[in-house]
């Protein structure tokens, strides 16, 4: 079988997603060729992409990246959001410029405000075992165990603060504690057996919302999220 | 004389652009210019709760997470006025030297391309995932993540592994130093270097250096007031470095080098000047990296506390230092009304060796001057996000 090719970009990214991306590549190399700046010489191989891997946000001040990513749209078949700044916006949610040497670099975007997204991965950053598994399940064409991804590439945003309001007050949590555990910054925080958001350290990645069972149901099976 | 422009330079840490100015294949000058966008966390911090400023600043940077999440915490614990606990403080000191030898073997694995024959690049790269694999599931289980820490706080840990953990991460350790010594040896294997290895041997550049510790940083070893900062447009006043996002530093107003190599000479018996001196001094830098984390692991006394209690937060200003994989790195913050975050400014140490590596470029061939851009280890996600001081 021939591999997939798969491209990554990374815009305005921390590169934890990236380290995630490489860590993930010694058991998919036999599948896939990944073209990462990580590892090449010169600029992108191919002129077409099966895959392409989009880390970061999109700076809406800087027009040169809202072109690159349409660009890489018309490359790629299936493009996938990688990491919580690309698919949902995360920490970059927070960002508000006016910091010297381009105080104008103001708004960031997740990929999805600028160009469709096929798949959204979100974490901060997702874990390597993601990334195996989303391409295990890509390859073998099995569109039920990445529904969950192909809803949330339509989704904008999501926090801790959904997941109190969708699951908790509205009484589905059962208290299984994944969203705790799933945490990246330890913002939640089970009290009586049900979850509790530490304001202060939510960063806004969606983690939480996609590993609560109830809620990836919610979503799954009501299509939008209210 | 000619221009050598790369527009994206491959394997290294973030966006950025290259132009070499070469007569007769020997590079004249050199201009490095970031392109990443900047998201401005020193202004995402202000009117925050110090707790927030702590996870978002670990965020500036996916490969010397915890270097930012330590100088932070270590800055705003000046400003209230506490410190970690021995146990606080040695836990600290090991996500710091896990993230390290995290980064570095990141940073081999990318200068391989440049500095290792072809055909063993890829026994490398198998030997340098493993070590990486084996030293982040370190971090998972000390830090709680591998990348992003979010055990590391003000403080101290934010919750601390069962002695269990501790036991098995000791049983495990000699398979963590071997993994490293397997890649070690292919690093320093000089049979399998390419003739830019070569180069970088012969060229000879003492310069001025700057380091605050060996393991951990001491913002005692730093003068505050002697970091200056400018706009890289400012430093550099060709038409090309308009386009540039990051800011350059100075110490006393002079260059200064900053990182492995600064801290093996300052600190230890390292005396190779070469530029190949730098990627020798990281191997180095490594391995004593891991040694000291043994040690580390054997001095935690479960039955003591790992975090101050009684934390308030209140007006106060205070400055963090620590030495980051790439040099040193200084956090300073300003705490307001209600102890929240009312300044806070950070200088990362690629601003102090983008001047530096530009400088080392000089007199080199257009291939090794690429190399030596590598070697630096610059970090774009990390220099793009810092403001101007005044």
């Amino acid at each position: 079988m021939e591999k997939l090719k798969v491209l990554h970009v990374d815009f305005a990214g921390c590169e934890g997603c990236n380290v995630s991306i490489i860590r993930a590549y010694p058991k998919l190399m036999d599948s896939i060729e990944l073209d990462i700046s990580y590892l090449r010489d010169g600029p992108p191989k191919y002129d077409e992409y099966d895959v392409a891997l989009i880390t970061g946000g999109a700076c809406m001040n800087e027009p040169r990246v809202l072109e690159e990513l349409k660009e890489i749209r018309e490359k790629a078949k299936v493009v996938v959001a990688f990491g919580s700044c690309a698919s949902l916006g995360g920490i970059l949610r927070f960002a508000r410029g006016g910091q010297e040497p381009r105080p104008d670099h103001r708004n960031f975007q997740p990929i999805n405000s600028v160009i469709p997204v096929d798949y959204s991965i979100p974490g901060c950053p997702p874990t390597p075992q993601m990334l195996q598994s989303f391409f295990k399940f890509f390859m073998a064409g099995n569109e039920s165990r990445l529904r969950l991804f192909k809803v949330t590439a339509g989704l904008k945003k999501l926090s801790g603060f959904d997941l109190i309001d969708d699951v908790v007050l509205t009484g589905l949590c059962i208290g299984c504690g994944a969203c705790e555990l799933s945490c990246p910054t330890g913002a939640i925080r089970l009290v009586e057996k049900r979850p509790t958001l530490i304001q202060e350290r939510c960063i806004r990645c969606g983690t939480c919302y996609i590993r609560c069972p109830r809620a990836s149901q919610l979503i799954c099976l009501g299509g939008e999220k209210p | 004389m000619g221009e050598v422009t790369l527009d994206k330079v491959c394997r290294i840490a973030g966006e950025a652009k290259l132009i070499l100015y070469e007569e007769d294949g020997v590079v004249q000058d050199a201009l490095f210019i970031a392109t990443a966008p900047v998201r401005g966390f020193e202004k995402m911090v202000v009117g925050k709760n110090p707790l927030f400023a702590v996870e978002a600043v670990m965020r500036i940077c996916g490969l010397c997470h915890a270097s930012h999440g330590i100088a932070a915490s270590e800055a705003i614990e000046h400003a209230i006025g506490i410190a970690p606990p021995r146990n606080g403080r040695l836990m600290r000191e090991a996500l710091g030297l896990i993230n390290r030898a995290q980064s570095h073997a990141l940073l081999f694995l990318m200068v391989a391309g440049d500095l290792i024959k072809e055909e063993k690049r890829n026994d490398v790269l198998f030997k340098l995932m493993d070590f990486h694999a084996k030293i982040s599931d370190y971090l998972l289980k000390l830090g709680g993540a591998a990348t992003h820490p979010p055990n590391l706080t003000i403080g101290g840990m934010l919750s601390v592994p069962k002695w269990s953990v501790f036991n098995n991460l000791k049983a495990r350790f000699k398979d963590l130093a071997a993994s490293w010594e397997a890649a070690e040896e292919l690093l320093i294997d000089e049979d399998i270097q390419t003739e830019i290895a070569d180069e970088l041997r012969e060229a000879k550049r003492p310069f001025k250096y700057l380091a605050s510790g060996f393991f951990y940083g001491d913002r005692y070893n730093i003068e505050w007031d002697k970091v200056s900062s400018v706009p890289y447009y400012e430093f550099r006043k060709e038409e090309a470095a308009r386009e540039s996002t990051t800011l350059v530093s100075f110490y006393s107003g002079e260059k200064v080098e900053t990182g492995p190599r600064a801290r093996m000479i300052t600190y230890r018996e390292f005396r190779d000047e070469s530029l190949y001196g730098l990627h020798l001094a990281r191997i180095e830098d490594t391995r004593l990296a891991i040694q000291r984390l043994g040690e580390i692991l054997d001095e935690i006394r479960m039955e003591e506390p790992f975090r101050a209690g009684d934390i308030t937060f209140r007006p106060g200003k205070g400055v963090g230092v620590y030495e980051a994989p790439r040099g040193t790195l200084i956090h300073y913050v300003e705490l307001g009304e209600e102890g929240r975050v009312l300044k806070s400014r950070i200088v990362v140490p690629t601003m102090f060796n983008i001047p530096v590596m530009e400088e080392m470029a000089k007199g080199l061939s257009v291939k090794a001057a690429e190399a030596v851009m590598r070697l630096y280890d610059p970090c774009i996600p990390c220099t793009t996000h810092v403001v101007r001081l005044r």
